[in-house]
């Protein structure tokens, strides 16, 4: 049975699987992704709970914001201090400041002390260490699996956060209409301290161990060591574009369905679901290939992403109500917010 | 409904290569700051995206706009071919002798110790692996003869190409730091001494750093011997390895330089020195050592050679300095040798030159003085031969004494010895005198 469920496995994953810290980790990450897209929901829909009628959009702009964007700040105030950190503690602290300030989220509502400012200051304090939990997740598998096996442990964790950003919103929804909203942010508090005790708990190598104490030069800024990779300065520029192009087809679409294609909500949720599909389909496909010159690829994507984008402003090339359902543009959003 | 599923599948990949990029190209101790700064960098993207979004749909309607931010999305990936390294793409397999590598590895010679040695470069350098679809060849290293220097990443495309405008700018900026790197080197050998005149011994062009970095490609390595590409002044903190014996994959745009670990004889032209009495001496020497640290000696001086050359020459100089020409021309040449070795020892181990030994063969004196030596020497011995003549006489004519005394004393003695000394046939007349007594 064992040896029939792995040969479903693709060769290339199997090596990364092998490895059993790093099965945990999928684990924890699938996790605590699962938690973090039930909350994205939870948050703006606590927002609205707590908000009063005549400021609502102020406040769960505020609520959005302050779940992502605070991750900026902890990025170049707290650089000092967390660059010289251990990759798993980087992440374990992520984690369990996640997992106190939302955990405090229920904690006040329950005993009657939530208020708009609070819950928004509870997030902005819970997502302080987000950009230094970010690195570290990426940095873990750096540090846990050799060279050529991060391409597809780095597709297994995108992949499962893909698939957590789907179910995420769906199981929220599901919560927040049946059981409590206050509960849907519990449940990712416990997720992230979950993460946290299991990273804390997940043993490196030996010879990997000695990475964990960075010389002296780690101690530069990040930006400044940007500076000295241009290669990856023009990485993160490309990205940065990519994500920032990504913005005016999140705000245009939705209304490029509503006016001019009229296109019903049912059969718009089906697009997204097959764009989720094709995405996690195409992750797991790349992650797959063994010999793949990164550079190009990342760039035909690019390309392909540009193009695919074009048709739609078309008007003789008529796309079939795109991927605008209400559920895609709170996941649209995540996904860029979140700093992919 | 094809169309969303080929979308996702098209935009499914970028976060995982994206994250991989980082990690193979950033150094290790530097990765989590550096991912830090780009999901700091990211968060505000989607923002400004979206901020941007509501003014451009108000002016010019969402369909333009949709197409508007494709077209700026193709033209973003077009300029990122454009500015993408071409020479550095870089899969995401392992050198050979790792865990997990295609069958295009080549299988290691019995006793090579390949997959250690894989293993240690790829865990010592922290250095990402590469593609095996731009591995070209192997370097084989016979086992006690050669060791390879690995220096990596050594760009060499990137180092050769100068275009203009920022890339030349980068280009100068790079051998700046290269020759500055260089003038840093330790100065060896320490002495203080003016740099000799004599012509310099030939030296292999393979060695000569700039010559092979103007080349796009590393030549393959010369069986007998070869010294290839390097910049280790222009990368300083790069690490650069000592390959063991046996096969490697080679790689792309790393440079590889081959030494030769046997001894070598390095002979010292005959030079003209001056004694501590003044005498020019004419000397001749040579020297044998051996790589003794192969990183050392292409990373502290340009040309180790040439080096080992001037300090076998200062060496004697000053050994020679401090010696009169009598002495000189006395003393054993082991010892002035053995000196020599004594105080270069230290320094050539500096620059990576194990010195084995130096040998002084021949100490030439000027013609006058040789003369004179040569007059001193045939006067002592013609004084020597005088003496023992003069010696020779008195010790004959005390003998001489000796038996004229005796024979006085002893008249029978003196008659026997003249009837002894008488020739044969001669005729002997005893007369009897009454008057004396017989005897």
């Amino acid at each position: 049975m064992r040896s029939a469920s792995s040969r479903l496995v693709p060769q290339a994953y199997r090596p990364a699987l092998a490895d059993p810290a790093f099965r945990r980790l999928l684990v924890g990450f699938w996790i605590s992704d699962l938690g973090d897209g039930k909350s994205f929901v939870a948050v703006a829909w606590l927002a609205l709970e707590l908000a009063p009628a005549r400021s609502q959009g102020l406040w769960v702009g505020a609520a959005v914001a302050a779940y992502t964007l605070p991750g900026v700040v902890g990025a170049l105030v707290l650089g000092r201090q967390a660059r010289r950190v251990p990759a798993r503690w980087l992440v374990a602290g992520d984690g369990v400041v996640r997992g106190v300030f939302l955990g405090l989220v229920p904690l006040a509502w329950l005993a009657g002390w939530l208020t708009p400012a609070g819950y928004v200051g509870l997030l902005a304090a819970s997502s302080l260490l987000h950009a230094w939990g970010h690195a570290g997740k990426y940095t873990l598998v750096a540090d846990l699996l050799p060279a050529e096996q991060r391409l597809p442990a780095n597709t297994l964790l995108s992949s499962l956060t893909w698939a957590a950003t789907i179910a995420g919103p769906a199981l929220a929804g599901l919560l927040v209409t049946y059981v409590s909203t206050v509960l849907v942010l519990g449940l990712d508090a416990l997720t992230f301290l979950f993460l946290a005790g299991l990273v804390a708990g997940v043993s490196l190598p030996p010879a990997r161990q000695e990475a964990d104490s960075p010389p002296d030069r780690a101690a530069r800024g990040g930006f400044r060591l940007l500076r000295a990779h241009p290669e990856l300065l023009g990485l993160l520029v490309l990205t940065w574009f990519f994500n920032a192009l990504y913005g005016p087809v999140e705000v245009a679409l939705p209304l490029h369905v509503s006016a001019d294609l009229e296109a019903p909500g049912t059969l718009l949720g089906t697009y997204w679901m097959l764009f989720g599909v094709g995405a996690l389909v195409g992750g797991l496909a790349v992650g797959s290939l063994r010999r793949l010159k990164l550079w190009p690829v990342t760039v035909a994507i690019v390309v392909g992403w540009g193009c695919r984008c074009c048709p739609s402003g078309s008007r003789r090339f008529r796309w079939p109500r795109p991927w605008a359902a209400s559920p895609s543009a709170g996941r649209s959003t995540g996904r860029s917010w979140r700093c992919r | 409904m094809g169309c969303f599923a080929l979308g996702g599948a098209i935009y499914g990949p970028f976060l995982a290569l994206s994250m991989t990029l980082m990690q193979q190209r950033a150094p290790r101790h530097e990765l989590a700051p550096l991912l830090a700064a780009r999901s700091a960098a990211l968060l505000t993207a989607a923002p400004v995206g979206t901020a941007l979004g509501g003014p451009l749909v108000a002016a010019f309607g969402p369909r333009q706009t949709l197409a508007g931010s494709g077209l700026a999305t193709v033209g973003l990936g077009v300029v990122a071919a454009a500015c993408s390294p071409s020479g550095g793409d870089r899969g995401t397999e392992a050198v050979p002798g790792g865990a997990r590598s295609s069958g295009k590895q080549l299988a290691p010679r019995p006793g090579d110790a390949v997959p250690s040695c894989a293993g240690e470069i790829s865990g010592r350098a922290g250095i990402p692996a590469r593609s095996h679809a731009s591995y070209l060849t192997t370097i084989a290293l016979e086992r006690r003869q050669r060791h390879t220097l690995w220096y990596s990443p050594v760009r060499l495309r990137h180092s050769a190409v100068v275009v203009g405008g920022e890339a030349r700018r980068r280009a100068l900026r790079r051998a700046r730091s290269a020759r500055r790197a260089r003038s840093r080197a330790p100065a060896w050998p320490p002495t203080t001494t003016a740099p000799p005149q004599d012509p310099r011994p030939t030296h292999d062009p393979a060695l000569d750093t700039e010559k092979e970095v103007a080349r796009d490609d590393v030549p393959l390595p010369n069986p007998a011997r070869a010294g290839l590409a390097g910049l280790p002044g222009a990368h300083p903190g790069r690490p650069t390895l000592v390959l063991e014996p046996g096969r490697h994959r080679r790689q792309r745009a790393t440079a590889y330089q081959l030494l030769d670990l046997r001894e070598q004889l390095q002979t010292v032209a005959p030079q003209e020195l001056l004694t501590a009495d003044g005498v020019t001496v004419r000397v001749t020497a040579f020297a044998r050592w051996a790589i003794g640290d192969p990183v050392a000696f292409t990373e502290k001086v340009t040309d180790p050679a040439g080096s080992v050359y001037a300090a076998v020459q200062l060496a004697l100089r000053d050994a020679l300095a401090a010696r009169d020409a009598e002495a000189l021309v006395r003393a054993p040449r082991a010892t002035l040798a053995a000196e020599v070795v004594e105080q270069l020892r230290a320094a050539a181990a500096e620059v990576g030159v194990r010195l084995a030994e130096v040998v002084v063969k021949d100490v030439v004196l000027p013609h006058d003085l040789r003369a004179a030596y040569a007059e001193l020497v045939v006067g002592r011995q013609r004084a020597q031969a005088q003496l023992e003549a003069a010696r020779a006489e008195t010790a004959a004519l005390r003998s001489m004494a000796n038996a004229a005394k005796l024979l006085d004393d002893h008249p029978a003695l003196a008659r026997l010895r003249l009837v002894q000394a008488l020739p044969v046939g001669a005729r002997v007349e005893l007369v009897h005198d009454p008057g004396t007594p017989a005897g």
